[in-house]
């Protein structure tokens, strides 16, 4: 078990900083408990200002089509209509109605998303979420529970998640003094890994089939390569081989139609992407037997060689 | 006037305008001139002068569209310098330029302040409208950061002449500016300068400026102020990675903080041999 905790002075920045080390990269830290206690305003500080727009696409319902899910899904499954708010009315009213209440809960998973979600789906880290008052009723108290924690990139979004339901539940309890707010994250199993994707998908993963249809049948070889590239850049921990399939499709569709004059894609172009869509594929079953795997991180590599040599090759012409 | 106090040899490294994200020069994936191998030779370049403290002054336009996974990359980048200065004390300062900029998001530098933080460890670089000047002390230096576009508009660059000046009031010894946009127009009809350039510079000779550093033009540039000892220096820098077209500079120059106020200036400019494809630095006069 690890704690970590900031100094009154202190604020969400060093949290998060001193959250970095405490686990290096590379590691894995069971049990990171985080722990601070700052001005209610912390919410308005500049730095998780930084993380907000990220945040607020987390806590929105229905998901943005750039996530491969949102907590907002999760959380506003349970409550009638489609605002985020419905879960901080529920949070609210139970606080305002007992101050002293244990229920001021948010539970994101059940017992059957455990237990009947495959291996390869994606489903929340973050699991519980409580709320509650001090005695004085002029502290909040958020306290967090995840079953991992990624906390070089995803932290400071879930900071700014923690930090818009502070802020969103002040505004609700005004008639409460409230003058400090306290965080505690406590993650079963935490870990550091900066090029992380926090479960982004890639442009090409939800480009519009038809639009990238069209883009292969006009050569717009600028705009495939910077699909690809956004591909490359991104650290899946299952990877979508939704768009880079149907490249490959249009890709291979148009060659079969290419006459004469007409220009049709290098072999180099469907070999590479051929073989990234392989690589996918092993990568996604080592992933389901192990997060840490040592193959998964070269099968990684492999990918995006194959990637960039479709990238390479896209000018030219067979 | 004041003084330096120290006896440390400090180097002071002013890198700028990376543009991370943008079409490089060269194939950095594969070529002879990758994102690794420049840092390579600033860090054997900056290792040639034996520095016992470095401060590392990085001008703005990190990426060239302030987008998080950009930032990344230049995290990699600086990973590299802090590895191979392990043994010597690094000091960073830093500014935004209007690449840093993201003029319709709700934090306009938010994903600039994150990185900032994230390499200085320092909350004083976190940049807002009320806070567009940083002080920091260090070696005898009054190290200031200062942000051109603390308008959150990309095309209104000003200095916060209060706040600068409350700032150059409060120095404790000689001063270094660090900031992105350039006070005196490179070309005909140059609409980016400092718009209160002239009240900028007034500031300075009445506070002890010792040297101004700027990026945002992609060439070097280098200019006295003032008079005797009521003078600076204004020396900027040309780009250190993205393509750049003829009269323009992959730079980056280094500064010796001596004791005695003395500043010597040594400019360097990336090239590519063109007869064996190797990258190098060469001295560059400015």
């Amino acid at each position: 078990m690890e704690i970590v905790k900031t100094n009154p002075s202190e604020h969400l920045e060093h949290l998060w900083a001193k959250a970095n080390d405490a686990v290096p990269q590379k590691t894995r830290v069971f049990n990171l408990i985080l722990s601070g206690v700052f001005p209610i305003e912390e919410p308005k500080g500049i730095w998780i200002q930084g993380s907000l727009k990220k945040a607020k696409q987390w806590q929105s319902y229905p998901k943005p089509v750039n996530l491969i899910f949102s907590h907002g899904d999760y959380i506003l499954r349970f409550f009638k209509g489609t605002q985020i708010n419905r879960g901080i009315d529920f949070l609210a009213d139970e606080l305002r109605q007992k101050t002293d209440t244990n229920r001021a809960c948010w539970s994101l998973l059940t017992m059957e998303l455990l237990r009947d979600t495959p291996q390869d789906v994606s489903i929340p880290s973050f699991m519980v979420l409580q709320a509650g008052l001090s005695e004085n009723k002029e502290r909040l108290i958020l306290t967090a529970y995840f079953r991992a924690l990624e906390v070089n990139r995803f932290l400071p979004i879930n900071l700014g998640e923690l930090c818009l339901i502070a802020s969103r539940l002040h505004q609700k309890l005004l008639s409460f003094p409230l003058k400090e707010l306290e965080l505690n994250i406590h993650a079963f199993s935490a870990y550091n890994d900066p090029d992380y994707s926090c479960l982004e998908k890639a442009e090409i993963d939800y480009y519009d089939n038809i639009d990238l249809t069209l883009a292969v049948g006009a050569l717009d070889t600028t705009l495939i390569a910077r699909l690809l590239e956004g591909k490359t850049r991104l650290k899946e921990s299952q990877i979508i081989p939704v768009g880079v399939t149907a490249l490959l499709d249009a890709i291979q569709k148009h060659n079969r139609r290419a006459k004469t004059g007409m220009k049709a894609y290098a072999e180099e172009v469907t070999t590479s992407l051929t073989d990234a869509l392989e690589l996918i594929k092993e990568y996604n079953e080592v992933r389901t037997t192990s997060s840490y795997h040592q193959r998964g991180g070269e099968l990684y590599e492999e990918i995006r060689k194959e990637l960039k040599i479709a990238i390479d090759n896209l000018t030219k012409w067979k | 006037m004041s003084q330096p106090v120290t006896a440390t040899k400090t180097i002071l490294l002013h890198i700028t305008d990376f543009h991370f994200g943008e079409k490089p020069p060269y194939d950095y994936a594969k070529g002879p001139l990758t994102f690794d191998r420049i840092a390579e030779l600033v860090i054997e370049c900056v290792q040639s002068f034996r520095p016992q403290s470095l401060i590392v002054a990085i001008g703005g336009d990190v990426p060239n569209k302030a987008e998080d996974y950009f930032y990344h990359d230049a995290k990699k980048f600086f990973n590299q310098l802090n590895d191979a200065f392990r043994t010597c004390k690094i000091t960073y300062m830093i500014c935004p330029g209007n690449h840093d900029l993201d003029e319709k998001a709700e934090a306009p530098f938010g994903a600039f302040n994150q990185f900032a933080f994230e390499l200085t460890r320092n909350s004083a670089y976190l940049f807002s409208k009320d806070r567009s000047v940083v002080l920091v002390e260090q070696d005898g230096w009054s190290l200031v950061s200062v942000n051109t576009l603390y308008s959150e508009q990309r095309h209104k660059v000003m200095v916060n002449e209060d706040q600068l000046e409350a700032v150059l009031k409060s120095a404790r010894h000689p001063v270094i500016i660090l900031q992105h946009h350039h006070l005196i127009p490179m070309y005909l009809g140059d609409q980016s300068i400092v718009q209160n350039a002239y009240r900028e510079i007034r500031l300075g000779l009445q506070y002890d400026l010792r040297l101004l550093l700027h990026g945002h033009i992609h060439s070097s540039c280098r200019l006295n102020v003032g008079i005797e000892k009521r003078s600076f220096e204004i020396v900027g820098c040309g780009a250190l990675l993205p393509s750049l077209g003829a009269d323009y500079l992959n730079q980056f120059n280094i500064f010796e903080l001596g004791g005695d106020v003395h500043i010597a200036v040594h400019a360097f400019e990336i090239v590519i041999d063109a007869s064996g494809g190797r990258p190098g630095v060469k001295p560059k006069i400015i």
